[in-house]
């Protein structure tokens, strides 16, 4: 019974990403609670103990909770492939697997999650990334309001020609359906790095405040074909702009002229007392008092007494 | 070089202070001390007004602390008076020469005192 609904779960990848959460608004997913189970780790160790088809439903379980980081999101897909991958051996088990090790990528580009794939998986994982084209990008989940946001991408793996990576994104409305608008992103100097540019009040982006902005990038061959599509319009990466979340103000990763890896930390204001406005009167004042002290105690110049003695008048 | 112009500044303002208004009165007379006079008075006078008044003895004591200096080829000596913060633009200076007491000579001149200078009053003892 449980091989039989395992195959059938195995069916559905296909037809939906296997990783990120559906958009609440569409398609509210159960929050997770403190009283659940850790279904992940749980699915972790069936795979450890040979029982893959026991770990895709509690993974597929996992997939469709709200609130996954990238990190679960990528280990979901890993161990995803991992179970697939130890089912008995079919097409679409591979493709399956396949589809799930790109989404791994999708969300971590170094392949990290990998550390609790099997060996199958590892290796599929390996071919993928040499063989087919995949668009990366450091996910953030949240940057600050009101700045210009640089985003992102690389191209990994195999790709014939220049493909063109365009930026797709949309300040999402609250129950309505996300009206993208798409930029083609410029290619940097960095090796198949490219960066596109939203600039606050510019094309749809807000001006400032707190907003849910969603994108994906697509890479696009010379025949106009998809080779790959971080995030899709169904299913975008999601980035909330925001001037009051603690974890915006320490990001500089998308603003201007910031790091990924290195956050801006801005110089400490110059404190009042060390200010010309205040240092060059206070200056002015010591040197004039020096002067006038200095000239208020030369000694007056004296009379020469007389063989008597000097007699002052009262 | 800021510090230059401070200390070049300090500089010429200090040599625009003037010394006070003063008067060095010169004593001279055919009087032998101690021979012929032992105490020498002086007292100033601001028009009707004593402003002040000093002695000097061959022997100090406590009411005349001023030594007077032995002259035995006769009188000559000076006083510098200097005009402080009083307002005495013009003085009348007179002196007396004692001998035991007993008035032995007189002298007598006036001074104008000018400001930053010091002015020579000459005052010749007479009997």
């Amino acid at each position: 019974m449980t091989l039989l609904l395992a195959l059938l779960l195995a069916q559905a990848p296909t037809a939906q990403p296997p990783q990120p959460a559906p958009q609440p608004a569409a398609q509210p997913p159960a929050p997770k609670s403190a009283a659940e189970p850790d279904r992940l780790a749980n699915a972790r160790s069936l795979i450890a103990a040979g029982k893959y088809a026991d770990a895709l439903v509690d993974l597929q379980a996992v997939s469709q909770m709200y609130g996954n980081t990238p990190r679960e999101q990528a280990e979901i897909g890993a161990l995803r492939a991992s179970a697939l991958l130890a089912l008995p051996e079919t097409p679409e088990h591979k493709q399956d697997a396949a589809d799930a090790l790109v989404g791994m990528y999708h969300v971590d580009p170094e392949g990290t999650a990998l550390a609790h794939a099997t060996d199958a998986a590892k290796q599929l994982a390996q071919q993928i990334r040499s063989s087919r084209t995949l668009v990366l990008t450091d996910r953030i989940v949240t940057a600050r309001s009101g700045r210009p946001l640089r985003i992102r991408a690389r191209l990994a793996g195999a790709h014939v020609g220049e493909p063109q990576l365009s930026l797709n994104y949309s300040a999402q409305h609250q129950n309505e359906e996300p009206e993208y608008v798409s930029i083609p992103m410029d290619r940097v100097a960095a090796a198949d790095t490219y960066e596109a540019w939203l600039r606050p009040g510019v094309g749809g982006v807000p001006g400032g405040g707190e907003h849910l902005l969603v994108y994906y990038i697509e890479a696009l061959g010379p025949d106009g074909s998809v080779l790959d599509s971080n995030g899709t319009a169904k299913d975008p990466i999601r980035l909330t702009l925001s001037d009051t979340l603690p974890e915006a103000a320490g990001i500089a990763a998308l603003d201007e002229g910031g790091r990924p890896a290195h956050p801006v930390i801005p110089p400490p204001p110059t404190p009042w007392y060390k200010r010309w406005g205040i240092i060059g009167p206070v200056v002015g004042v010591l040197v004039v008092g020096a002067v006038v002290g200095i000239v208020v105690a030369q000694p007056q110049p004296q009379p020469k007494n007389g063989t008597l003695g000097r007699l002052d008048l009262p | 070089m800021k510090i230059l112009a401070a200390l070049s500044l300090c500089a010429l303002l200090g040599g625009c202070k003037q010394q006070d208004a003063a008067a060095l009165v010169t004593i001279t007379g055919a009087f032998r001390i101690p021979a012929d006079a032992d105490m020498l008075s002086m007292d100033v006078y601001d028009g009707p007004l004593a402003i002040t008044h000093k002695d000097w003895c061959v022997t100090t004591s406590a009411s005349c602390p001023e030594a007077l200096p032995l002259q035995p080829g006769g009188l000559d000596q000076t006083i510098t008076l200097v005009e402080g913060g009083g307002d005495h633009p013009h003085v009348k200076i007179n002196l007396a020469l004692q001998k035991t007491g007993v008035l032995v000579g007189q002298g007598t001149n006036t001074a104008d005192f000018q400001s930053g200078t010091t002015v020579n009053v000459p005052i010749v003892m007479t009997r």
